[in-house]
C-alpha cells in the first residue's frame, strides 16, 4: 500500500478552483450574484496583484533581504502578511478546501446562517498552514481561509524510522497533538508504509510532505475540526522536540530587524550570516 | 466644557471614506505647490510662512531638530451647513533614529481661514509664492490645467481673494473628479520660473522624496459588495456546500460526518482580529497612503490605543479626521534607498499608522490671535491637532 499522497493529493477533490466550478454550474440563472461571482472569478484586478508591504518584515523580505521563510522561522517572527508566505512558497503552494459547513445561529429574527470553510496549504515539502473561516458567503469564507491558512504556515521536520539513507520521509519522533477532546498521535514509520490515517489528517499529512506515519487517535474525532487541528498541532511539535543531534549548543545570529536597520543606515558594514538553510545533522 | 458634537458627527454609519492614492512623483523634491495641494513629502506649503509664526512648532518636541513635513492635505470642510474652504493639514516627523515611534516627535498643524463674502475681490494678503504668481497664471491659463488632489467636492463659490487664489479656486470648480495629478502644473511652472520655483531652502529642514495624491472613495475599490441573506442566495450556497461535499460518498456512520460545528471568529497565532480587519481593509485597495473621514470611525491596527485629548484652542471635543496608512511608508523608503544615507530617513520609521484627530468644530483662534506676518496680521489661524502613533512590536 505505497501510498505516496504526492500524486493522489489533488486528485479527488481538486482546489479552490475546481470546487468553484462545480458551483457556478449549479448557480447559473438569473440570479444576478451567480454572475457576480462568475465575474469575480476571473484574473484578479491589477490592483490587488501589486503587493505594498504593511510590515517591516514585509518590507524586507519585498526587498529581497531575507533568503528564506526558515530565517523568520528561527527567530519566532510573527508573520503578518500573507504574502510573505507566497513569496516564498510561491507556486509551489497548493491550497484545498476541506469542508464548508454552515454554522447556524439564532437571533430574534430567526436563524443565521453562516459558511464556515475548512482550507489547508501546503507545499508538500515541509510546509503546511491550516485556516478556517467563518463568513456570510461561501467565497468569502473560502477565500478568507485560504488567507488565513497562509498566515498559519508552519515548518515540518521529518526524520527516518530507521537507516538514515535517501531523504528524511517519516516523523522524526513520536509526537502528540490535542485539540478539545482529540488527541493525536504520530508514530514514525517505515519506508513505504503510507500515511495510515483516517481520510481528514491524511490530507494534512500530505500537504506537509510526511510520507510515511502511523496514527492513533482518541476522543470525539467526529467532530472533524478538532481532529485536523490536533494533527496541525502534531506537525507544530515536531520542530519543538529536542532530539539528540540538537545538542550542539547554538550559534546565535542577528535577527533580520537588527541586522537589516544597519544595513540600511550604514551601508558599508557587512554582517556574517550562518546558514540556516541546512536542516539538522543527523 | 465646549459645545456637544455636530449632529453631522454623531452618527458613523454612512460615512463616505476617502482613500489617498499615490500619483505621480514630484521632479525636485522642493517644487513649489500651494496649499490647496494634497502630497506627501516635499516641501510645506504654508500659505503663510510657519517659520515667522512660531518657528517652534517646527522642531521635534522629543530632540529638538527640525521636523520634515510628511503628509500635506487639503481639507476643505462643511459644518453647520458652512462651507470651509480654507482649510489644510500639515503632518510633520522627525526623522532621528531615537525619534522616530515616539508620538511626541510628531506634529499636525491645522490651517484654517475664514472667507467673508462682503469683502471686495482683491484683499492685502501675504502670500509666500508671490514671487512666481506672475508666471504660473500664463501656464494655467495657456494648458488648462485640472488641479487634482484635494479631498471634497468641487468649491462652487470662488470667495474673494487675490488673482492666484482665484485662478486657482475656478479650476478646482471646473473639474471636481479627482483626476491627474498636479505634476503637470508643477512641472510647467518649473520650466518657466526655475529660480523661483525652487525654494530657498534652510539646509537643515529635512526634506523627505515627495509625490501627489490624489483621491478615491473607499466605496469603489470594493468590488462586489456582500449582500445580506436571501434564499435565492442560500439555495445556491447548499449546491455549492453540496457539491464540495465528499465525493467518496462517505456518509451514514462511516465515521466521516462533520459534527456540529459552531461559528469561530478568526484566530492567528502571529496576529489579532483588530489587526486582521485592519489587513482586509488594506488589501482592498493596497496602495493607499491615508484615509480620511472627517468624524468617521477609525481604523485601528491594534487593539489598545490611546485617546486623543481635548482641543487646546476651544476645549472642545476632537474627532477622527484621517490617518496615514503603511503603504506611504513603502514608498518614502524605497525612494530614499537611492539617496546617500543620512541623519534623517524614514528608514527608522515602522509605525502601522499615525491617526489625526482634530477639533470636532474645526475652530478657529480669535481675530486677535491670529497669524501675525511681518506686523500685518494675517486671517489664518493656526491650530496644533492630536497626532495618534501606533508603532509595529520592535525585536
Amino acid at each position: 500500500m505505497a501510498d505516496r499522497g504526492g500524486g493522489e493529493r489533488g486528485g479527488d477533490r481538486g482546489g479552490f478552483g475546481r470546487g468553484f466550478g462545480r458551483g457556478d454550474r449549479g448557480g447559473r440563472g438569473d440570479r444576478g450574484r451567480g454572475d457576480r461571482r462568475g465575474g469575480r472569478r476571473g484574473p484578479k484586478r491589477e490592483e490587488e496583484e501589486k503587493w505594498v508591504p504593511v510590515t517591516k518584515l514585509g518590507r524586507l523580505v519585498k526587498d529581497g533581504k531575507i533568503k528564506s521563510l526558515e530565517q523568520i522561522y528561527l527567530f519566532s517572527l510573527p508573520i503578518k502578511e500573507h504574502q510573505i508566505v507566497e513569496f516564498f512558497l510561491g507556486s509551489a503552494l497548493k491550497d484545498e478546501v476541506m469542508k464548508i459547513m454552515p454554522v447556524q445561529k439564532q437571533t430574534r429574527a430567526g436563524q443565521r446562517t453562516r459558511f464556515k470553510a475548512f482550507v489547508v496549504v501546503g507545499d508538500s515539502n515541509g510546509h503546511v498552514g491550516l485556516g478556517v473561516k467563518c463568513s456570510k458567503e461561501v467565497a468569502t469564507a473560502i477565500r478568507g481561509a485560504i488567507i488565513m491558512a497562509k498566515l498559519s504556515v508552519i515548518p515540518v521536520r521529518r526524520g527516518y524510522w530507521g537507516n538514515k539513507i535517501g531523504k528524511p520521509h517519516t516523523v522524526p519522533c513520536k509526537v502528540t497533538g490535542k485539540c478539545g477532546s482529540v488527541t493525536v498521535r504520530l508514530v514514525p514509520a517505515p519506508r513505504g508504509s503510507g500515511i495510515v490515517a483516517a481520510r481528514v489528517p491524511k490530507k494534512v499529512l500530505q500537504f506537509a510532505g510526511i510520507e510515511d506515519v502511523f496514527t492513533s487517535s482518541r476522543g470525539s474525532t467526529k467532530t472533524l475540526g478538532n481532529f485536523v487541528k490536533a494533527t496541525f498541532e502534531c506537525l507544530l511539535k515536531t520542530y519543538g522536540f529536542l532530539t539528540p543531534d540538537l545538542w550542539r549548543e547554538t550559534r546565535f545570529t542577528r535577527s533580520p530587524f537588527q541586522e537589516f536597520t544597519d544595513f540600511l543606515a550604514k551601508p558599508h558594514k557587512i554582517s556574517v550570516l550562518e546558514d540556516v538553510e541546512k536542516t539538522p545533522v543527523y | 466644557m465646549g459645545r456637544p458634537l455636530p449632529s453631522e458627527l454623531v452618527d458613523n454609519d454612512d460615512k463616505e471614506v476617502l482613500l489617498g492614492l499615490p500619483g505621480a512623483w514630484a521632479d525636485e523634491n522642493n517644487e513649489l505647490a500651494d496649499h490647496y495641494t494634497t502630497k506627501i513629502g516635499g516641501s510645506p506649503d504654508w500659505p503663510v510662512p510657519l517659520q515667522d509664526i512660531n518657528a517652534d512648532l517646527l522642531k521635534c518636541g522629543v530632540c529638538g531638530s527640525h521636523l520634515a513635513l510628511v503628509a500635506q492635505v487639503y481639507a476643505p470642510l462643511t459644518l453647520y451647513g458652512s462651507k470651509i474652504d480654507e482649510r489644510a493639514l500639515y503632518i510633520l516627523g522627525c526623522g532621528s533614529p531615537s525619534c522616530g515611534t515616539n508620538p511626541a516627535s510628531w506634529r499636525t498643524i491645522r490651517f484654517q481661514k475664514e472667507v467673508a463674502h462682503d469683502e471686495t475681490l482683491f484683499i492685502d494678503q501675504t502670500d509666500s509664492t508671490g514671487g512666481s504668481s506672475a508666471s504660473k497664471i500664463v501656464d494655467w491659463w495657456d494648458e488648462n490645467l485640472w488641479d487634482g488632489g484635494y479631498i471634497e467636492d468641487g468649491d462652487d463659490e470662488p470667495g474673494n481673494m487675490t488673482l492666484q487664489d482665484l485662478q486657482s479656486s475656478l479650476l478646482e470648480s471646473g473639474d471636481f473628479a479627482s483626476a491627474a495629478p498636479r505634476h503637470h502644473e508643477a512641472h510647467s511652472s518649473s520650466q518657466e520660473a526655475t529660480t523661483s520655483s525652487q525654494r530657498g531652502s534652510v539646509s537643515d529642514i529635512p526634506i523627505l522624496p515627495c509625490f501627489y495624491v490624489y483621491t478615491q472613495s473607499e466605496g469603489s475599490t470594493v468590488d462586489g459588495s456582500p449582500v445580506d441573506d436571501d434564499d435565492s442566495a442560500e439555495f445556491e450556497e447548499t449546491e455549492l456546500v453540496d457539491a464540495i461535499e465528499d465525493p467518496d460518498n462517505i456518509v451514514d456512520g462511516v465515521g466521516e460526518l462533520w459534527e456540529e460545528e459552531e461559528y469561530e471568529p478568526e484566530h492567528s497565532r502571529s496576529t489579532d482580529q483588530t489587526y486582521l480587519n485592519f489587513k482586509k481593509k488594506l488589501d482592498l485597495s493596497p496602495e493607499q497612503c491615508f484615509r480620511y473621514c472627517f468624524g468617521g470611525p477609525p481604523l485601528w491596527a491594534m487593539e489598545a490605543h490611546d485617546e486623543p485629548d481635548k482641543c487646546g484652542a476651544c476645549g472642545g471635543p476632537r474627532v477622527y479626521e484621517m490617518q496615514l496608512m503603511p503603504p506611504l511608508l513603502y514608498f518614502l523608503q524605497q525612494a530614499s534607498k537611492d539617496l546617500p544615507p543620512s541623519a534623517y530617513g524614514p528608514s527608522e520609521w515602522s509605525w502601522f499608522t499615525l491617526l489625526v484627530y482634530s477639533c470636532a468644530q474645526s475652530c478657529m483662534q480669535g481675530p486677535g490671535d491670529r497669524a501675525v506676518i511681518l506686523g500685518v496680521q494675517s486671517d489664518w489661524s493656526v491650530t496644533v491637532e492630536a497626532t495618534i502613533l501606533q508603532a509595529e512590536a520592535s525585536h
